[in-house]
């Protein structure tokens, strides 16, 4: 089964995501800080990240640009989220994969799982 | 949060803020939409509750936009935009919202310097109040053609109409006839100042010729882009 991690401080984001993910069949663990987040990644071994750009303790663009210049998780694709106005601009200037604009469809949700992890749960 | 703050970013702060728990507002809509799928009547009012959630989501970011264009802080990313290709991937995407058939007259190309997210908004506001205030069975055309060193697109509707009089005042934000509002009831008057804001920060226009009770043409004027 897939892995899928996600990164965001807002619990009632996490709480949606995590229930449309499970549903199409993909093993999901949410986090609610990027404080120990390479750690968490080292351990589990997640197949994508759906990162929060804008959190209060660590940025998820700090985080992006760290996991992107590191040989051990720069292979792993990374789709920012964010309600900020220039979500795909910044998500291209920090190396990001991909983005997603909240509000997003399930429907845009899953189509970017399916993208980077070509269908199969 | 510190006195000095600008109303601008205050707009931009409180629609993040907003935008987060639409998203979670959302899933759970369209969660449901997919689990009562065989069910008309709660399918139906979930329908109309995801039609206001995005409705919602348009007020924030319209109000965005019209936070942007006042403070000067609506940023172009400008590249070669294909008129042709942009304005027929619009019509398809609006077709797909509509019954009005949307008829395109294009298929030549003209390319010009631009943004394509910004211009493909320009032409979705004016195919959004075309639909708006066109009777269902009307077509609505959509024309794309030369002037000399100028591009045109036109989007022409054969709904309600506009009189002279109120033919600067529609590009003022807020500002509806009373026509208008009788046949809207979703618009609140930002789409056509921002769609002619954003054609002029591309040195463009947008021009309108109509008659009451027959019909309006909006029209988007831009520069041709000069050979590389």
């Amino acid at each position: 089964m897939k892995k899928i991690m996600i990164c965001d401080d807002d619990m009632g984001i996490l709480e949606v995501m995590q229930v449309v993910l499970d549903d199409a069949g993909y093993d999901v663990k949410i986090i609610s800080s990027g404080k120990s987040i390479k750690d968490q990644i080292s351990e589990w071994r997640p197949d994508m990240l759906f990162l929060d750009i804008w959190m209060p303790e660590i940025d998820g663009k700090q985080i992006t640009k760290d996991l992107k210049e590191d040989p051990k998780f720069k292979l792993l694709p990374i789709i920012t989220i964010s309600a900020l106005n220039d979500t795909e601009k910044i998500s291209k200037e920090i190396g990001a994969d991909d983005f997603l604009a909240k509000p997003f469809n399930i429907d845009d949700l899953l189509g970017k799982v399916e993208k980077y992890l070509r269908g199969t749960p | 949060m510190p006195d000095t703050i600008s109303s601008n970013e205050f707009i931009s702060h409180a629609s993040h803020e907003l935008k987060t728990p639409i998203t979670t507002i959302k899933g759970y809509t369209e969660i449901l939409l997919k689990l009562l799928k065989d069910q008309p009547k709660p399918f139906t009012y979930l329908t109309r509750m995801n039609e206001q959630v995005d409705r919602l989501t348009s007020l924030i970011n319209e109000i965005l936009d019209v936070s942007r264009i006042r403070s000067g802080r609506l940023t172009l990313t400008k590249e070669l935009v294909d008129l042709d290709k942009l304005l027929k991937d619009v019509t398809i995407w609006a077709q797909e919202q509509t019954k009005h058939p949307l008829v395109y007259h294009g298929g030549q190309t003209f390319v010009v310097s631009g943004d394509r997210h910004r211009l493909a908004q320009i032409f979705s506001i004016l195919l959004s109040n075309a639909i708006m205030f066109s009777p269902d069975s009307h077509p609505i055309e959509v024309t794309l053609g030369r002037k000399g060193k100028h591009v045109y697109a036109a989007v022409t509707d054969h709904g309600i109409g506009i009189e002279k009089v109120h033919y600067e005042k529609i590009f003022e934000p807020f500002f509806q006839t009373d026509e208008a509002k009788k046949h809207s009831q979703t618009g609140w008057g930002l789409g056509l100042y921002i769609a002619r804001e954003i054609a002029r920060r591309h040195e463009g226009d947008i021009e309108v010729a109509s008659q009451k009770n027959k019909g309006s043409t909006f029209t988007l004027v831009l520069p041709l882009a000069k050979p590389l």
